[in-house]
Parts: structure tokens; C-alpha cells; sequence
């Protein structure tokens, strides 16, 4: 028996059940102050509270260890990524090594292919004139490195293209531009895209599709140097730890498929489409981004996120040019939020995917019914299956030009009050399908005829006559609902999708910017263009 | 160069055995969970670097455990230390991995019974009860605050912690568990 618990023994039974509570309360707030820490969300006070019990109590070092090697394991199981790190790991390996070849490169080219080389040598010259020739070599070395960083910065990139070797590509799609035709298979060191858009197929058969206006230049087929535009890369198979090397950090592929958009006010945005990326800079260090991630970036300032990203679908006809949505955004401000909204210009249309962070759900038709035709070609937003859950959850968007708003709403329960103020219930629904049967919102929905899992959302619209802003809430439930729902434990309604049509003038069209209900179900959905 | 292709290959089997491991000891020593994949990352490139140094046949996995402890140190050095936890909780978890360090044998142990406890591990979440289940998804799959996930469950963050803590422990048992099924 230890000297404390024979003490504790001999204290009366009053005073022992005091210690007893004493030690009960001691042990709740190290179990909660550590629990707050490893959570990452520590109150103040956590830390002193963590730090004595670990130094006082060995058994308390073990179960803190212990927490911290569950939750390693729990992310490790979440993120499945094992191959992904192994490439991670095999590309900055050899990014080191492609470094040291392309910095003597830089120097060979600018220098000479005897820069640094006389260093090596054991020249017992004369010392003075040794001094001179080194004042000379870094007179030299100073003026070509100002021409070098003056060309860079004018977006004379060209100057410097001679560094890189000459890349076979094959022109795959061209579209509004004359430079390449279909079919075209050139050797490109520098690409200027002044107007439209091309798809160039690599050796590796990584697909970079451009957009103007673009300024690129290859080093070699695995590294393009982009300075100003919009390139989309698809690395398929082979291209795994491509490089996008923009003027504030490296973005490396580490499979699939991605989009870097450089502006000529030194901004840099990533996307990450699908898959995942390493950016590299020498500001940030390297940051992961995975599928349905975004940043922006410059030479001032660290990554910050980038709520929405431009999506287009080639298989699309696009009847515009731009989406008539703009400036995308929420009120989510989570700890390394980095999630962007997909937005779709005319991509609304039967089998469209519905969310970012789900790859299945699509929209989709009742199997009786035709796609609403007022629908087909309106904007898209994907929005995001994890926002139901935040109660204050706001959505705002602005469009450019009249237009008519549609939300696909849950039709299992009852209609917020923020949609049926502003909004008019078109009494069409359509379906979000192609989600698993073990999905907390498809509670109690049994497989269709065709044995798909489908969420009935309502459609419902609004028209806006000018050009302006829309403010969006959170899905809710009702009183009524949760009345109703009480035996699935944590239901909610699925998140929904947001659409927009640009419509004609008000004078030209129903001349309403929030129009009767009646007149809205006469009018179902087909808007006139 | 046939030599150092070799080499490559061999590094890159180490990386593929270790890097479960290794990401566990990092989170171990209170490197916050987003920073764990990027300083396992600088681990293995600095110990390609320094692969000549490593004198094969001897325990890599502790070597590249060495190299992650002075990462962590250095992190704890810098100022804003953004990717540790707590900084003495981080300090003590250190000095304690330190010492573990001059135990060769425990160290061979670590590297061997993480993939049988994360194999376990799998075994323990479709035991777990559906709540249970739902917060592991929200929390880990998700990676939700606990503050959003206390909305969603009527309650407060403090209480979803507090459960958490119980659903690891209760994993932390499982698991125990069942490798001493494994054992028997």
C-alpha cells in the first residue's frame, strides 16, 4: 500500500469523501482540458492544466499519447492518401534534384557554360588581378541578373524562354482563335494566347486546356512557367508531378486534375478540380490542397481562400460567354476552409453534378417527366452537402444582368421562411440521385424502380429584374418537422442547388421581380430568351 | 547512375513502409493534425539528402523518427510555432520521444504494431453506435470544427470534446482488445 492511500485511509469519512470529489473534479478537467487540446480548440488555462497532470501523473502521459495516436490514425483512415503522400514525397525529391540541374542551367545560359567552374580550378594568378577579374564577374553577374528580373518583371518572359527546351504538343480543341488548328502537332517553347482558347495534348498525355489571355513557356514537357492567364491541367496516367511554376510558387500535380489562373497584378489562383496538388512557395512553405480546394495567392499575401471557381464543361454549348453569377461567397469561417463553389456557366442540364464535396449526386429529371425546359443552360452553382448543418449559414451571389433564380429545395420537409418570402414555389420538382443507402440524409427513402437512391427537391424561383445581389439561408427544419422526424436522430434537409437563367428585359418578360405564385406556376419554368 | 537509381527505389519502399508510422509519430509529439503530411514530407526529403549517411541494415524507421523530432524541435523554435498544438504540451511530448529514442527496442516496437492497430482500428469504427459513427465521420471524414458539430447536435462544443475523448478511449480499448485476440 502507497504512503497516500494509507493516508487517505486513515482520514475520517467525511474528510476521505472530500478528497475523493477533490480528485474526481481534477481528473474531469484534465480529461477535458486535454481532450480540447488534442481537438485542436484549447480554452485558455487548457495547456497549464495538461502540462502539470503530465508532469505529476505518469498514467497521464500515456492516455494523452494514447489520444493523439487514435486521432492520428482516424485522419490517416479520413484521408486514404497513402499513394498521394508516396507521390508527394517521390516529386519533391525530385524537384530537389531538377532544381540543382536548372539553377546551373540559369547559369549556364545567362553565363556561360564555364560560370562557376573557374572557382574550381587552382589558378595561382596574380591576387590583384584575381580581385579585379571577381569585381568584374560580379559587375557582370549584377547587370545580368537586372536584365534578367527586369525582363521577368515586364512579362518578357520570352527573353529567358531560351532556358527551356521545345515541347511536342497536339492541338486537341480550338476554339475562337486562329493560332492552332485541330490536329496540329507543334514544338512550342514559349505560347502566347492573345484571344479564345486551345487544348494542347503533351507527350505525356498531360492536357493542358488554355485560355486567353495567356503567357506560358515550357522548360521541359513536366514544367510550364506561366506568367499570366488561365490553364486548366489534366495529368492523366502518366503526368503525375506536373509543375505549374507561376510567378508567386510551384503547383504540383499529384494526380488527376487541376486549374492555375495567373493575373497581371501578380495574383495566383489554384483550384484543385479533383485530386490533389502541392503549392510550393517560398512565402508559405508547401500547403496540400485536395479535391474541391482553392486559394489565391500573391507576392504580399499567404493563401487565402478563394470562394468560387469557374468550371466549364466542353461538352457544353456554351450559348454565352460569361455566367451571368459573380462573386460567389459565405459566412463559413472554419480553420483552413478552402472549399470554393463550382460554378458552372450553362451547365445546368440532366446528370450535372449537384455538390463539390459530394462526386455521386447529380441532378436529374423525374424518370416520369423531361428535364425542365426553363432550366437547360442556366448557371450553375455546386454548392456544398456540409453546409445543411450550419445553422446561421448565409450564401451571397451577385448577377450581371436580369435573371430568374431557381433553388432546388428539399421537398421532405418544410419550406424556411427566407425562401418562401422572397421565393415562389413553381410546383415541379426535380431529383438529386446517386446517393449511397447508407447516407445520414437519405434516411427512409427507399430505392426508386431503377434502384436509385433519389432526394425530391422542389423548384422554386424568384426573378430579379436588375442586376444585384442574392442573400441565401440556411436549409432549416420546422417545428413541424422535427415533430415528425423525431425517430431519425440528427436528420436534416439536403443542402440545396442554386441555378440562374438570365432572362429577357422586364418590359420584354413578366415585368415582376418577385411574381404572384399563380402566375409563376402558369408560366412553369420556360423562360423566354 | 545505376546506383542511384537503385537507391531511389529502395528509399521510395521505405517511404511507402514508413509513412503510416511516421505520421503517427509526428501527431504524437502534438504537430497539429493539417501540418502532420507536411513535416513527415520534409522528413523523408531530408533523409534522402542525407541518405549516405544512413548506414544500411540498421533501423531506418528510427532514423527517419530522429530527423522528425529535430523537425519538430526547430518548429518549436520558430516564432508563431503555427503547426504544434500547445508549445509545453509539444515540448513535453518532445523530451519524451527523446528520451524513448536511447530504447532502440521500443523504437523497432512502434513500427511494428502500428499497422496491426491501425488494421484493428478498422475493425473497431463498425462496432462503433450509429451517433458515434456519425461524429467520427463529421470530425475526422468531414473535418468539421467542433463548434459546427455541436450545432448540429443541439449542443455545446465543449460537450462534443468530451465526447470525442470517450469515443477515442472507447477506440483506444477496442483496439487493445482486439490485438490481444490477435496474440492469443
Amino acid at each position: 500500500m502507497t504512503k497516500s492511500k494509507q493516508k487517505h485511509d486513515s482520514l475520517p469519512e467525511h474528510l476521505k469523501q472530500k478528497a475523493d470529489s477533490v480528485q474526481a473534479k481534477e481528473v474531469v478537467s484534465f480529461d477535458q482540458a486535454m481532450g480540447r487540446i488534442v481537438d485542436g480548440e484549447p480554452l485558455p488555462g487548457d495547456e497549464q492544466i495538461v502540462i502539470h497532470h503530465l508532469r505529476s501523473h505518469p498514467q497521464c502521459v500515456q492516455q494523452v499519447e494514447c489520444h493523439l495516436a487514435i486521432e492520428a490514425m482516424l485522419f490517416g483512415e479520413a484521408r486514404c492518401d497513402a499513394r498521394a503522400f508516396v507521390e508527394s514525397v517521390r516529386v519533391a525529391i525530385e524537384a530537389e534534384e531538377t532544381k540543382s540541374v536548372f539553377v546551373r542551367n540559369v547559369q549556364e545560359a545567362v553565363f556561360g557554360s564555364t560560370f562557376g567552374r573557374s572557382g574550381l580550378k587552382c589558378d595561382v594568378g596574380d591576387s590583384d588581378m584575381q580581385s579585379k577579374k571577381w569585381l568584374g564577374n560580379a559587375i557582370s553577374l549584377v547587370l545580368a541578373c537586372s536584365l534578367l528580373l527586369a525582363s521577368l518583371i515586364a512579362g518578357g518572359i520570352w527573353n529567358a524562354a531560351a532556358i527551356g527546351e521545345p515541347v511536342l504538343v497536339e492541338v486537341d480543341r480550338v476554339d475562337g482563335t486562329n493560332a492552332f488548328a485541330v490536329g496540329d502537332q507543334v514544338n512550342l517553347r514559349a505560347l502566347v494566347l492573345p484571344e479564345g482558347a486551345v487544348d494542347l495534348r503533351l507527350p505525356s498525355g498531360v492536357l493542358l486546356e488554355c485560355q486567353s489571355p495567356l503567357m506560358a513557356r515550357f522548360e521541359h514537357p513536366m514544367r510550364l512557367h506561366l506568367s499570366q492567364g488561365r490553364v486548366d491541367v489534366d495529368v492523366g496516367e502518366e503526368g503525375i508531378g506536373f509543375t505549374v511554376v507561376t510567378p508567386v510558387g510551384e503547383v504540383v500535380d499529384l494526380g488527376t486534375r487541376f486549374a492555375v489562373n495567373a493575373s497581371v497584378d501578380g495574383e495566383v489562383r489554384v483550384a484543385v478540380l479533383s485530386g490533389q496538388v502541392e503549392l510550393r512557395s517560398q512565402k508559405v512553405g508547401t500547403v496540400s490542397l485536395i479535391d474541391g480546394e482553392a486559394v489565391r495567392l500573391s507576392g504580399t499575401q499567404g493563401p487565402r481562400r478563394l470562394h468560387s471557381v469557374e468550371i466549364r464543361n466542353h461538352g457544353i454549348d456554351h450559348a454565352r460567354k460569361d455566367s451571368v453569377i459573380h462573386s460567389v461567397s459565405d459566412n463559413v469561417e472554419l480553420p483552413k476552409n478552402r472549399r470554393f463553389y463550382g460554378l458552372v456557366p450553362c451547365g445546368m442540364r440532366d446528370g450535372v453534378r449537384a455538390y463539390r464535396d459530394r462526386k455521386a449526386p447529380r441532378w436529374e429529371a423525374d424518370p416520369s417527366e423531361d428535364f425542365p425546359e426553363g432550366l437547360l443552360g442556366a448557371d450553375l452553382i455546386q454548392t456544398f452537402q456540409t453546409h445543411r448543418l450550419q445553422r446561421e449559414f448565409q450564401l451571397q451571389f451577385s448577377i450581371s444582368q436580369p435573371s430568374r433564380v431557381y433553388i432546388f429545395y428539399d421537398a421532405r420537409y418544410s419550406p424556411p421562411n427566407w425562401l418562401t418570402q422572397d421565393f415562389v414555389n413553381t410546383g415541379i420538382q426535380i431529383r438529386s440521385v446517386g446517393w449511397s443507402s447508407t447516407a445520414i440524409m437519405t434516411k427512409g427513402i427507399d430505392p426508386d424502380a431503377w434502384g436509385k437512391i433519389a432526394i425530391p427537391h422542389d423548384i422554386w424561383c424568384r426573378d430579379l429584374v436588375h442586376p444585384g445581389s442574392v442573400i441565401l439561408g440556411p436549409p432549416v427544419l420546422s417545428k413541424k418537422d422535427l415533430n415528425t422526424t423525431s425517430e431519425y436522430e440528427g436528420v436534416k434537409p439536403s443542402m440545396y442547388g442554386i441555378a440562374v437563367q438570365p432572362i429577357a428585359p422586364p418590359s420584354q418578360n413578366i415585368g415582376k421581380s418577385v411574381p404572384e405564385k399563380s402566375r409563376v406556376k402558369a408560366l412553369s419554368v420556360s423562360v423566354q430568351q | 547512375m545505376a546506383k542511384k537509381k537503385s537507391n531511389t527505389k529502395w528509399f521510395m519502399e521505405q517511404v511507402e513502409n514508413e509513412q503510416s508510422g511516421l505520421k503517427g509519430f509526428i501527431r504524437m509529439l502534438g504537430v497539429r493534425p493539417e501540418s502532420v503530411d507536411d513535416i513527415a514530407q520534409e522528413a523523408f526529403v531530408i533523409a534522402y539528402k542525407k541518405l549516405t549517411m544512413f548506414e544500411r541494415g540498421t533501423n531506418f524507421g528510427a532514423w527517419l523518427r530522429t530527423i522528425a523530432r529535430n523537425l519538430v524541435r526547430n518548429e518549436l523554435r520558430r516564432q508563431g510555432r503555427r503547426r504544434v498544438l500547445a508549445n509545453d504540451v509539444a515540448e513535453f511530448l518532445l523530451s519524451r520521444a527523446d528520451e524513448k529514442s536511447t530504447h532502440p527496442s521500443v523504437e523497432v516496437e512502434q513500427a511494428e504494431q502500428h499497422k496491426q492497430q491501425v488494421s484493428a482500428l478498422r475493425e473497431c469504427l463498425q462496432k462503433l453506435p450509429e451517433r458515434s459513427r456519425r461524429l467520427v465521420q463529421q470530425r475526422y471524414f468531414e473535418q468539421l470544427s467542433l463548434g459546427v458539430i455541436a450545432a448540429d447536435e443541439a449542443t455545446n462544443a465543449n460537450n462534443v470534446s468530451q465526447i470525442l475523448f470517450r469515443l477515442r478511449a472507447a477506440l483506444s480499448d477496442c483496439i487493445q482488445k482486439q490485438l490481444g485476440n490477435i496474440g492469443t
